[in-house]
């Protein structure tokens, strides 16, 4: 089968990346938006764009009848759902096959079972792929909970049984703490899952986060695409991923990819997805969840392995069956992704909204950037704050490292806050150069990361001053000391909660 | 020029003059500072200060000026000149304001109801976090200024403890 023009039910540099894989294939693009977004990127790169409703995700990029008209109306044969949103909602897969037309992604029952985490660890339990002792039962009765998480032994980690994606994780280091863990738990995992059950699983002491992306086509054949680390997390949320881990040996590096290829066999799998593990320091590694969607973090294993993964979602989507075996992929180099946020971390990562009224991204040789933003464009409180990835490829990693660093200088973004110092710290620290930054590092190390304010460097109060004396003669040229400080700029009076 | 900035809290003053094209002396606390300047390819000012050579770009909006140097930003604002005073109440009382722009998610305290010090009064949720507002002081609800549902601006005010 031929696709001719695919739906984009997402926004954002993933809505902009999928458009660009579309257009290479030929396809053409549309695009939805809601009203905050009329002017964003991803509207004006599509070929089309239909307005789904209001800022509001549940009235616009999480409403599936509206999605499913914008399909029907534009004529789209296919539908990409991107990340987060309703990528992993199978009623949406559901609906876009019931309307006649091609998910680019796996088939909603597969979505179903790794969605529910509970029946996904009995899944990859039957199918051999090892699993962190844990506990789970139907009952959800807190006595019970407390004798297995005694047997399990303490720290242990509360799960939502209803998804991931860091959402209603406790860790518990004191069996005492335990039944507020539990309800805290499932009250985060009724609001984000609509599902308050939880499981519990052994807590791994410096835990590495790699995972495997694999590729299935319709035919049977399943391939891993290697691994990712993504141990530097932030509360759950990965900050910088890369490409090789530098814990794998290549004898466990197999061992993975195997295992990556038994879980997606085992769901009936087909297109692109990302089984998780958790390893220990020694190499040991269990099944943590498959996200059944294309990730955030894909771009690194486009570098290392020269694949582009959107294409192959769509490829695979229309049918056709894996252009290459396992044998034929290979992992070259070393690339590093850093997620741009605004937000400040200085007052404990809070977004920060604002109009980016600058935004210069680096470029230059192994240097990739994925926006969905630029200057003049709001980062608002309705979406994700992520300005921008940017993925850096070098034939090491001390290289890639390097490259980093240099981008990162190279970024101008003013106008919002962002935590652009904060990965620059992050990629020099001693224990990331050295490759063992593990799942707790950045809680841990928060401070060494944080660099103290050291007040205003002349060149920046230098830079002020020439653009104001060059650019016009309104300067407020006052020597007045006296100043009223922003009430709104002070942080006393309102404290956040942990 | 003589020019003043805030830059956290504290007023930084520097006078800058211009020597010739390129070339500038600027004067920051009685030390003299010898700038040569040139265009940057991608619209920002190269600064040479000594032997460091540095990449700015900066934004003006408003009284604020937004400044880049090698992969660090600094927001700094021109003082008001005509003794501004904005923010006289609720200085040094209980009122409460949100923090950053959100939507209240949930309030657990009712208008008349005694509050603890740090006692969470309600929830913001803003970009798929969640923040918690407590009482900064002990005292009684006065006033609920929010319900469940609104969204509220950065500064808004949410409750008033008297």
């Amino acid at each position: 089968m031929r696709l001719h023009k695919c739906l984009i039910a997402n926004r954002g540099e993933i809505a902009v990346r999928i458009l660009r894989g579309c257009h290479e294939l030929g396809l053409k693009t549309v695009a939805v938006y809601s009203e905050v977004d009329a002017n964003a990127r991803h509207v004006q790169l599509a070929d089309e764009a239909v307005l789904l409703g209001a800022a509001n995700p549940a009235d616009s990029y999480l409403n599936i009848p509206k999605l499913i008209d914008a399909a029907r109306q534009s004529g789209a044969d296919c539908v990409h759902p991107g990340y987060g949103f309703l990528s992993e909602v199978e009623d949406f897969a559901q609906a876009v096959i019931d309307a006649g037309l091609v998910w680019v992604g796996p088939p909603p029952d597969a979505i179903r079972r790794m969605g529910v985490k509970t029946e996904a660890r009995a899944l990859m339990s039957q199918a051999g792929v090892p699993l962190v002792p844990g506990y789970q039962s139907e009952a959800q009765n807190d006595a019970d909970f407390r004798a297995a998480a005694d047997q399990i032994g303490y720290p242990v980690l509360v799960k939502a049984a209803g998804g991931g994606g860091g959402k209603g994780i406790r860790v518990v280091y004191d069996r005492r703490d335990l039944p507020e863990a539990l309800a805290a738990a499932r009250r985060e995992a009724l609001h984000a899952f609509g599902d308050p059950r939880v499981f519990l699983e052994r807590y791994i002491a410096q835990g590495r986060h790699i995972e495997i992306q694999v590729l299935a086509d319709q035919f049977g054949h399943i391939v891993h695409l290697f691994e990712r680390e993504c141990s530097a997390q932030r509360r759950h949320q990965k900050v910088i991923e890369e490409s090789p881990s530098p814990l794998l040996t290549p004898e466990i590096r197999a061992r993975m990819g195997a295992a990556g290829v038994e879980a997606a066999r085992a769901v009936g799998y087909v297109n692109a997805g990302t089984v998780e593990f958790i390893a220990a320091p020694t190499g040991e590694f269990y099944f943590l969840e498959m996200n059944t969607r294309l990730q955030v973090e894909h771009p690194v294993t486009e570098m290392v392995t020269g694949l582009d993964l959107v294409k192959l979602q769509l490829a695979i989507a229309a049918g056709e069956p894996l252009p290459f075996t396992q044998a034929d992929i290979t992992q070259r180099g070393h690339a590093i992704e850093c997620r741009l946020y605004a937000e400040d971390p200085q007052t404990g990562f809070l977004p920060a909204v604002g109009t980016l009224l600058e935004f210069i991204p680096p470029g230059g040789l192994g240097v990739r950037v994925d926006s969905g933003v630029g200057a003049g464009d709001a980062i608002t409180i309705h979406y994700d704050p992520m300005i921008a990835k940017l993925i850096v490829y070098d034939w090491t990693r001390d290289g890639a490292i390097q490259r980093m660093d240099a981008a990162l200088r190279d970024t101008v973004i003013l106008g919002t806050t962002t935590n652009l110092t904060f990965l620059r710290a992050l990629i020099n620290h001693p224990t990331f150069k050295a490759g063992t930054v593990d799942t707790n590092f950045i809680e841990t190390h928060l401070t060494e990361l944080l660099p103290a304010a050291s007040g205003l460097p002349p060149v920046a109060l230098i830079a002020a001053a020439l653009h104001d004396l060059t650019t016009s003669g309104t300067v407020a040229a006052s020597t007045s000391t006296q100043q009223t400080p922003d009430p709104w700029a002070r942080a006393d009076g309102f404290r956040i909660g942990s | 020029m003589i020019a003043s900035y805030v830059y956290q809290g504290t007023t930084y003053t520097v006078v800058l003059e211009r020597l010739s094209e390129g070339t500038y002396r600027a004067q920051i606390d009685g030390e003299v500072i010898p700038v040569r300047t040139s265009a940057a390819p991608n619209g920002g000012t190269i600064l040479v200060i000594g032997e460091e050579r540095s990449t700015t770009h900066v934004v003006r909006a408003g009284n604020e000026r937004h400044v880049a140097v090698g992969g660090d930003t600094y927001t700094l604002t021109v003082p008001e000149t005509r003794g501004a005073k904005r923010g006289g109440a609720g200085a040094g009382g209980g009122d409460l304001t949100a923090h950053m722009p959100g939507q209240v998610r949930e309030i657990m305290v009712a208008e008349g109801e005694a509050v603890e010090r740090g006692q969470t009064l309600l929830l913001l949720e803003a970009m798929k976090m969640e923040i918690r507002v407590t009482a900064p002081v002990a005292g009684t609800v006065k006033r609920l200024l929010v319900k469940v549902g609104d969204v509220v601006d950065r500064g808004q005010r949410l409750t008033e403890i008297g």
